[in-house]
């Protein structure tokens, strides 16, 4: 009897335990807010904590979330923003979350692009389509196909875009008084002065192989629209070319590369290459003013292109706070969002709003925003800008890299 | 007085079960959890198609081997140097070591995590690091760049260097408990008094009790160190890569259809080293010495 009572002991001991468990896993998921009218979300999302999982490795990105959004969110709607540093590995997270079985994501908000948006659709992990929902998605350009369209994926309303970014390279002024514009001219500069450029293996140094292949092409469009296996191949084979052209007068002989883009700034600002490049166009003038890069650096586009694309917020398939969600994106959309993020000083971000459509004073404060000083102005840039192409693209391109260039 | 011997009362059970789940249960589900990803059969019990195509590419494939022999040269190699420097150091400076400032620098390095250890290596031994600049500044140099390329370096002398700095003071202090324990001293002090050469006593009775009082411990440190992740991945080279690094990345990679090759991987390096263990408790159980 003693030994029976034991052991019903420790089995509520233990079912105690697996429902202490069982509540680690978030509320259960509720009703699809979408046709609700905006007050009746908004009240929804009052109290509730949301989850953006999002990259973390910038400063002024998350001071930006954390003393903008996260009080103004807390004060008009008692909603509180935890942030949840990830990246590639977001699809990894939700895959596993559903491959589980789990109910409710612990994840609310996801903050993608491109391969990210590509992959998670395929998974159906993210929740939509739900822009049409939010009162600011108004304001924001559709009409722009570089924000219509993720990787030349139609976003069709399962993500909403945040800010647009162009890949630029870095370059020292003092050192580099004539930046190569295109591919060949690249090439020249490179074998001319033997150790002194390379590009990461990850997402900026993949933007900075497009951007070449492209380049070398005498079609600005060589890779646009869905994945094409020919023309991905002449693409490629003609990026590969040039690479083995160029190989033996990358730093390390090109036998190795950075991992990524932080590797190379690194180097860069220990003046061991003269170039580094950036998928954030304002990247540049942030770093200067941090101290990180000398006050002679600066950016450029090269005149045969670089790809420039949009990065979105995505709301996860089984959030247990879609309503609340609506409301953080529909905050970072606001034109006082948009108007501070692009500031060079906050954090430089292309807005994704048709500034022109805004209600006055937004068009004038847009136009007011200080220029940069080591970037050229987003005009100019534009007439530089390539399409970003498909994800596969980027997955390929990775595949035959790592294959051909590393061994792998 | 209490007995703190193994009983077959229900609170003694239930601290064994503790200790099996902590100990045996992580690593089974650990295990469970990568096989049942890498055949897509996580979502059991409901209804799955195993699919074995990430275990026919493993073994059909380079990329796991070549991260393994990679992480096993890198580890021998560690080891060696490790052990080497640690046992002159020991026998360089004995008993100073017990006490005082020598006897507590020892535990300094033991307190640094991987990362700080990997950005104070790039500190150190980068193309722009300290030692290079210093080398510059002497005239040993024509610019800093010209510095032995030690970081991001395919041979992994970067990686290398930075966990000997890390794993030599525990073999050292580890050392030196076990000369106290065994009473080395006196025993090396009774050799010599027979009339063994220092070398001699050193060769026939410090090395070898050393280290058959050690192993155990060293075994640990070898598969810790066949596993490092963090210091690989911040001042490693692309490629090749160590072999945490190599699961990681077809885990967390751009191509999800790498992922169950990942877990298939992570299953068969952690099925190895449960295999390793089971040998080295064999082998440890038949001789009847530690570990």
């Amino acid at each position: 009897m003693v030994r029976r009572l034991a052991w019903a002991r420790y089995g509520l001991g233990w079912l105690l335990i697996t429902m202490a468990l069982a509540a680690c896993e978030r509320a259960p998921v509720p009703d699809d807010p979408r046709g609700l009218p905006w007050p009746r979300i908004e009240d929804a999302a009052r109290g509730a904590e949301v989850y953006l999982a999002m990259w973390t490795g910038d400063a002024s990105i998350n001071r930006y979330m954390r003393e903008r959004i996260a009080p103004r969110l807390r004060a008009r709607y008692g909603i509180e923003l935890h942030i949840v540093p990830a990246q590639s590995d977001i699809p990894t997270l939700l895959a596993n979350e559903l491959a589980a079985g789990q109910q409710s994501s612990n994840i609310d908000v996801v903050w993608i692009n491109g391969e990210t948006f590509y992959k998670l659709r395929q998974l159906a992990a993210l929740y939509g389509p739900f822009t049409d929902a939010l009162p600011n998605n108004a304001d924001v350009d559709w009409r722009n196909p570089r924000i219509a369209q993720d990787f030349q994926q139609s976003v069709d309303g399962y993500e909403a875009p945040w800010g647009t970014v162009q890949l630029l390279l870095i370059v020292d002024g003092a050192r580099v008084a004539q930046p190569p514009q295109d591919p060949q001219a690249l090439a020249q500069w490179i074998l001319a002065h033997p150790g002194r450029f390379t590009f990461d293996t990850a997402f900026t140094g993949l933007s900075f192989m497009k951007s070449i292949a492209i380049g070398l092409s005498a079609d600005r469009n060589a890779l646009a629209g869905p994945f094409d296996e020919k023309h991905y191949v002449q693409a490629r084979d003609r990026l590969f070319a040039w690479l083995r052209r160029v190989r033996p007068a990358l730093w390390r002989n090109g036998e190795t590369f950075p991992r990524e883009v932080a590797q190379l700034h690194q180097l860069f600002a220990n003046a061991e290459i003269d170039f580094t490049m950036s998928m954030n166009d304002g990247e540049v003038d942030n770093k200067i003013a941090n101290g990180l890069f000398p006050a002679s650096a600066k950016a450029y586009a090269l005149a045969s292109g670089t790809i420039a694309n949009s990065h979105y917020l995505g709301i996860v398939a089984r959030a247990p706070h879609k309503a609340a969600a609506m409301v953080v994106i529909n905050e970072l959309l606001s034109p006082l969002a948009q108007y501070e993020k692009q500031q060079p000083a906050v954090w430089g971000d292309g807005t994704v709003l048709d500034v022109a459509r805004l209600p006055l004073p937004w068009p004038a404060r847009f136009a007011a925003i200080a220029a940069r000083a080591h970037t050229p102005a987003r005009a100019e840039l534009a007439s530089r800008a390539l399409a970003e192409p498909s994800a596969e693209v980027m997955i390929r391109l990775e595949r035959d890299f790592r294959a051909q260039f590393l061994n792998d | 007085m209490r007995n703190f011997s193994t009983t077959r009362s229900a609170p003694g059970r239930a601290w064994l079960a503790l200790f099996l789940i902590t100990c045996g249960g992580s690593v089974a589900l650990a295990l469970g959890l990568a096989l049942a990803h890498s055949v897509g059969a996580l979502s059991w019990p409901r209804a799955v198609t195993l699919d074995y195509s990430s275990w026919r590419a493993l073994f059909a494939g380079q990329r796991f081997w070549q991260a393994l022999l990679y992480s096993v040269g890198l580890t021998s190699v560690t080891l060696l140097l490790a052990l080497a420097t640690a046992l002159a150091l020991f026998a360089a400076l004995g008993t100073r070591l017990r006490s005082g400032l020598l006897g507590r620098a020892l535990f300094l390095p033991l307190a640094v995590p991987g990362i700080v250890a990997a950005l104070m290596t790039y500190s150190l031994l980068g193309n722009s690091g300290w030692l290079s600049r210093l080398a510059y500044a002497l005239g040993w140099l024509n610019n800093p760049a010209a510095f032995p390329a030690l970081i991001f370096d395919p041979i992994g002398r970067g990686i290398v260097l930075a966990h000997l700095a890390m794993v030599t003071p525990l073999f050292v202090l580890m050392f030196e408990r076990v000369a106290e324990h065994v009473r080395l001293p006196l025993l090396m002090q009774q050799a010599t008094a027979l009339g063994a050469t220092p070398w001699q006593a050193w060769r026939r009775i410090g090395i070898p009790l050393l280290f058959t009082q050690t192993r155990a411990v060293i075994a640990v440190y070898a598969l810790a160190l066949l596993g490092a992740y963090e210091l690989p991945l911040l001042i490693g080279a692309a490629h090749p890569s160590m072999v945490s690094v190599a699961i990681a990345r077809a885990i967390g990679g751009y191509d999800l259809a790498q992922r169950p090759l990942g877990y298939a991987m992570a299953s068969l390096y952690l099925m190895l080293l449960v295999g390793a263990w089971a040998v080295l408790a064999w082998r440890a159980d038949h001789r009847g010495v530690p570990g």
